[in-house]
């Protein structure tokens, strides 16, 4: 049919297909900025559009809606290049981070400011009402909206968009737009899904109906015959290969226990066939015409059921060690079932697969039994979590082609130089033929670290020679993602009547699901990132994970803290309580402080040899005191209603940065003929400003305006190595490789200038704004010495280059304060103050680091709360849209909602800096769960914590 | 599959259309329900046969109550100074602005969703519905229907024509309540109340739930024993629930939850409303 409608301001004529969605007809049309994140769900909004002004959801409309229309797309926002004063408050106030429906919420915006140009917060909340927002909250969404109407009236008001810090440094510290916020507030191309060419073709995979499987028969001829069908791949004609697909630094902890595809399926939504067409259309066809053969066995779903002596075995093939075999391997072997395949383990984990035991870790420190002994009062606790979803906006995606025998992969991934590694061992292909190009990433939150998609994009391409989309749906996010793994954890403490801690275990049952991704890792960190908060002489833990059939589990923002924290944190209520003493005075007797030896690392080295651990700066003192201010702790408070009940709760919290003696980052930095400068990091941002971090590391080292450092980052052909972005990695050691590469450029720069002005080296020093001076009076710009190098017979063009490994830790810590509102009557729960207050060291970028917090926390509040994928007793989960799964929108804010930056000067971090994003996931569980008991006398110690939940253990029902 | 968008000049036009197409065809308001993921038609291939500019868009005082047309989008009845507040509550239970502004009355209502946003309230104030149809000659017939028959034969009236929603009880207490974890996720249940005020006294009451996953009904027994007295605790509302409602256990909770929310809620605007007719404020 023919549409007639406007656009932007241009009238234009369409030719569609009746069935064909708004959002896919504009962005085929080149109106790239409406994004898809829901399938129609009309619930994200990143297909948010305005139809004759007024907000709609483009996928919810069917071309015949807009005959006669006027549409608005984000790209009519746009002066040219100029963003307008929505757009560019946002990026000025952080709220631009992972930016995938960044322009949508603009639009948005500015249509709110249009109708009412001096909105309240309620006015806001309501316009961005229907738009989903992981990656930073929407705290920060009320300043742009300050800041844009104020320059509405006022173009050059400025305000104090964050506090900033160190005043001895020039841009670390303070407050400068992100460098990407730009590109992706306006829409521009920026991710994967923007770079796929004409004429692609499309993968679609055929997932297991089964939670437990034997593929019996597979017949893929009718899908093979179908015209436009390139190729169906199954485990008859896959490559043979076990690869690790955790995205972890080699040798990985985690086991190789799946190929590409395999004979057994292990949980509802697993790989059977994908599919490789022309279009969409015909791969869906084709899908439906291949038939499977199922011998259906019997399920797990829990750890309990795994533990059981006649429990189904989930992974039974043979086992192999790369390393460290046990001499009984071959007995072992005897009971394994070929059709299982095989269990591929890099070094010994204490695992045992034919018991379902993916992965053990045990350790302790002092004598804990002699710590029970001690003790006035031992209670002992369990808890348990629940399996989250990432769901980042930008579903999972993967686009591959051919040049000439390489393959090039545009991924949107954490870990460009694992991804290379595991797709090379896939493919069965060496690592200089594959080039990976980490586009911008829409929301990783760990999911991203996995390989989920990328080995069989690129081996599509590789059989077929052509380009290669794979795209997930919402649905596959939930059946197909990896996600927080579910566990059960016992705590056991001691203590003296005064609150004095005189022993402390941890037992962790983690369910890995059918997969060993992260299994022993996501489980230890549970323990190494909460152990540590309490200082006591004697602490033991054991870790066990456990395969069942649930949907496959992987590293999530805060990896195992937030479960650890969680269980250690209500735990220390509940002691506090049964002493009937304040938890926050419990907390301080026998909190980690300054100058603190944690000996338990020791045991906890995630794989390897644990080191421990001096604390060199931990902020847990003003954090705690300034928290304890703000609300008001101590003061009971009153609600109007009879009904409810307040309550105030606590938890302290801490994380790494980065996993020292693990991790590796590379940089190189080169001086341009003009004395600008092109930086070469490795490493990858996914959205939280890492390129920005190491911009500002540059420009501070180099003296000269951020403006002056462009960047290139994840780009496997073009920058060098780095493992990559997790385990809060970014600032600590690709930000590291940043600064020490352009303090390597600054001596090759000191060099030339001594050479050239034939003046000792010592006597220069570089200076703002970016030019050598001698104490002879005597200076040279970075102009005259880029000509110089460069010139003919020149020394060469000026590089730096830095390659960062540690074994320093340096730790950021948090205190996080809840107060919620319980009605006894109904359940309800409600977070009626939330304060994340966190010391990350130097906070380098200070708006973004607020942005990180807010969007952690409030993460971490829909899981203690709302998030629920729930399996049925098939193992089909009973969730597949963002809406029932119950991530919280903008509705669910706290209503008093504070994050805090607490500073230290952190003696290994650069500039003083640590981590911030990954820890603010941890304090929300157990300071609700204090707040809830805190507030109506009862101890919720699972996920979600629920109105029901609440009303049972009131007794009501 | 929709095959062909088609749009008309006049009501009775699109009845014919309607009419012509019979079950190859569906009426489209907002297109919140017909276009979204999962979408009952979603596999069918159907005409998609529009109600936009037919002028159902206009909310009306007349002398007999208010007239809100079937076009009128969940945002325009909030936006509205002439809507009830009880109407504006219940069109919050739609969180999302963006989808409001999509969403029609006649779409919520004629979709016949158990978790609807709407019917719950406009059955505890007794709206009603006026559907339109045309005969063999293409004379437009209008029918008038109250609320409570219409959801409840909800199958005969599949696919029929609303134009209007009229609510001409404007005096009657109307409270409703929307359970869930988060404000856009499927409900865990929704009551509302509706009464009338006799002296100070309560009449006439009207009770209806949704999302307890059969559909949009009214507690008809619950209404009676609250009227006889019988009724007067939440735990004597909670044994007529549990008898007279059939829930299943779902993602929003168990049965004996939802049963307890409604029970409980249902004993809670019964206080309420009296207090509303002992203050004598009800109108």
């Amino acid at each position: 049919m023919k549409i007639s409608c406007t656009v932007n301001g241009t009238p234009r004529v369409f030719h569609a297909e009746p069935h064909e969605d708004v959002q896919h007809l504009l962005k085929r049309e080149g109106y790239i900025s409406v994004r898809d994140s829901d399938d129609a769900e009309g619930f994200a909004g990143s297909d948010t559009i305005l139809l004759d002004g007024i907000p709609v959801y483009a996928k919810l409309l069917s071309v015949g809606q807009i005959q006669g229309r006027t549409i608005s797309t984000p790209e009519s926002l746009l002066s040219g290049r100029k963003l307008s004063v929505i757009q560019q408050a946002m990026v000025d106030a952080g709220v631009v981070q992972s930016g995938y429906n960044a322009p949508a919420a603009a639009l948005l915006l500015s249509e709110l400011l249009e109708r009412d140009p001096d909105p309240s917060e309620a006015a806001v909340k309501d316009a961005l009402s229907g738009l989903f927002n992981r990656a930073t909250g929407y705290q920060q969404f009320f300043q742009a909206v300050e800041i844009a109407k104020e320059r509405m009236k006022d173009p050059d008001y400025a305000t104090e968009i964050a506090p900033e810090f160190r005043d001895d440094l020039r841009v670390v510290g303070k407050v400068r737009p992100k460098i990407d916020g730009t590109k992706l507030v306006a829409g521009w191309k920026a991710f994967v899904e923007d770079m796929v060419e004409p004429g692609s073709c499309t993968l679609k995979m055929l997932r297991s109906p089964h939670a437990h499987a034997y593929i019996t028969d597979i017949d893929t001829t009718a899908a093979q015959a179908i015209p436009g069908v390139l190729a169906v791949i199954t485990h008859l004609n896959c490559p043979d290969r076990y690869y690790g697909k955790a995205g972890q630094g080699f040798p990985e902890p985690s086991p190789y226990d799946s190929r590409m595809f395999n004979q057994k399926v292990r949980h509802v939504g697993d790989r059977v066939a994908a599919v490789v067409a022309e279009t969409p259309e015909i791969a869906e066809q084709a899908l439906s015409a291949i038939k499977v053969t199922y011998e259906v066995l019997p399920a797990i779903f829990t750890v309990d059921e795994a533990m059981a002596d006649d429990a189904p075995i989930v992974q039974n093939g043979v086992v192999e060690y790369m390393a460290g075999a046990p001499d009984d391997l071959e007995q072992y072997n005897a009971s394994a079932e070929p059709k299982d395949g095989k269990v591929v383990i890099q070094f010994p984990i204490h695992a045992d697969p034919h018991r379902n035991i993916a992965a053990g870790a045990h350790g302790s420190i002092g004598d804990v039994d002699q710590g029970f002994s001690e003790a006035d009062t031992v209670i002992e606790r369990t808890y348990e979590t629940s399996q989250i979803q990432c769901t980042p906006l930008e579903t999972h995606i993967s686009y591959a082609k051919m040049d000439g025998d390489r393959v090039i992969l545009h991924a949107s991934t954490q870990v460009p130089w694992h991804l290379r590694r595991i797709v090379a061992t896939a493919l069965g292909i060496s690592e200089n033929k594959v080039r990976v190009i980490k586009e911008r990433v829409g929301g990783g939150y760990g999911s991203k670290q996995d390989i989920l998609l990328e080995d069989v994009t690129a081996y599509a391409s590789f059989l077929t020679g052509r380009p290669v989309l794979y795209h997930y749906s919402r649905k596959e996010e939930f059946i197909g993602n990896s996600t927080r793994h579910p566990m059960k954890i016992t705590v056991r403490l001691g203590s003296k009547k005064d609150g004095s801690i005189t022993a402390v275990y941890m037992d962790v049952r983690a369910n890995t699901g059918p997969y060993g991704n992260h299994c022993l890792t996501v489980p230890m960190n549970a323990c190494s990132k909460s152990l540590p908060l309490i200082l006591c002489p004697n602490m033991k833990f054991d870790v066990t994970t456990y395969y069942t059939n649930i949907p496959p589990t992987g590293a999530y923002q805060g990896y195992g803290a937030p479960k650890g924290s969680f269980a250690l944190m209500t735990a220390l209520g509940e002691l506090a309580s049964e002493l009937g003493l304040d938890l926050l005075d419990v907390i301080e007797k026998n909190r980690v402080r300054d100058g603190s030896l944690l000996e338990i690392l020791k045991c906890l080295g995630e794989g390897r040899e644990g080191t421990p651990a001096y604390v060199k700066s931990c902020g847990l003192e003003p954090a705690l005191t300034e928290g304890a201010n703000m609300i008001d702790w101590g003061v009971k408070e009153q609600a109007d209603d009879p009904d409810v009940m307040i309550g105030k709760g606590v938890a302290i919290i801490q994380q790494g940065s980065g996993l020292p003696g693990l991790d590796h980052s590379c940089a190189d930095i080169k001086m341009l003929a003009d004395g600008s400068f092109m930086l070469h990091s490795g490493g990858a941002d996914l959205g939280t400003g890492l390129d920005t971090v190491s911009v500002k590391f540059a420009a501070e080292v180099l003296c000269v305006d951020m403006g002056q450092v462009s960047i290139l980052s994840g780009d496997t052909d073009n920058t060098p190595f780095d493992t990559g972005a997790y385990a809060s990695s970014g600032t600590f050691f690709s930000g590291s490789a940043s600064m020490f590469a352009a303090e390597d450029l600054k001596k090759e720069i000191l060099s030339s200038a001594a050479a050239i002005l034939k003046e000792p080296v010592e006597d220069l020093a570089l200076a703002v704004p970016g030019k050598v001076v001698s104490t002879s009076g005597a200076e040279l710009t970075y102009w005259e010495i880029a000509q110089e190098t460069q010139a003919g017979l020149g020394r060469g063009q000026l590089v730096g280059y830095a390659s960062f490994t540690t074994e320093d830790s340096a730790f950021p810590y948090g205190a996080h304060f809840a107060q919620v509102s319980v009605n006894r009557l109904t359940g309800e729960i409600h977070v009626d103050k939330y304060y994340a207050l966190q010391d990350c060291g130097t906070p380098i970028n200070p708006e973004l680091a607020l942005g990180q917090i807010y969007g952690g926390s409030f993460k971490s509040i829909g899981h203690t709360l709302y998030e629920d994928m729930m399996l049925d007793d098939q193992g089909v989960c009973q969730v597949t849209g963002l809406r029932d799964y119950g991530v919280p929108m903008i509705s669910e804010l706290p209503t008093d909602f504070k994050a805090v930056l607490v500073p230290t000067d952190d003696p290994y971090g650069p500039f003083g800096g640590k981590s911030v994003s990954e820890i603010s996931c941890n304090g929300a569980a157990p300071a609700i769960a204090n707040a809830i008991h805190d507030a109506v006398g009862i101890w919720i110690r699972t996920w979600p914590m629920t109105p029901e939940k609440v009303l049972r253990a009131l007794g009501n029902i | 599959m929709i095959t062909e968008f088609i749009t008309c000049g006049s009501l009775p036009e699109l009845l014919v259309t309607r009419n012509r197409l019979a079950n190859s065809c569906v009426l489209i308001a907002g297109g919140t329900e017909l276009n979204r993921l999962g979408s009952p038609v979603a596999e069918k291939e159907l005409a998609y046969v529009s109600l936009s500019g037919l002028g159902l868009d206009q909310i009306q005082f007349k002398d007999d109550g208010l007239y809100i047309g079937s076009m009128v989008t969940l945002q325009q009845l909030l936006d509205a100074e002439e809507d009830p507040l009880w109407l504006k509550e219940a069109v919050k239970g739609a969180g999302s602005r963006t989808l409001r502004n999509m969403a029609t009355i006649g779409g919520n209502i004629g979709s016949f969703r158990d978790d609807s946003y709407l019917l719950p309230a406009l059955i505890a104030a007794k709206a009603r519905i006026l559907t339109a149809d045309v005969d063999e000659q293409g004379v437009l017939i209008e029918e008038d229907v109250p609320i409570r028959e219409y959801t409840e034969h909800a199958s005969a009236f599949n696919g029929s024509c609303i134009t209007q929603i009229v609510i001409k009880r404007l005096d009657r207490i109307v409270l409703t309540k929307r359970y869930a974890r988060t404000v856009q996720r499927r409900p865990d249940a929704i009551i509302s109340f509706g009464a009338a005020c006799d002296g100070s006294a309560l009449a006439d009451i009207r009770i209806a739930v949704g999302a307890l996953g059969t559909g949009v009904a009214r507690l008809k027994e619950v209404e009676e024993g609250i009227l006889t007295g019988s009724l007067t605790t939440h735990e004597e509302i909670l044994q007529v629930v549990k008898k007279t409602t059939s829930v299943t256990d779902d993602i929003t909770g168990s049965a004996a939850y939802r049963q307890y929310l409604v029970s409980v809620t249902i004993a809670d605007m019964l206080a309420r409303c009296k207090q509303i007719a002992e203050g004598g404020t009800c109108t």
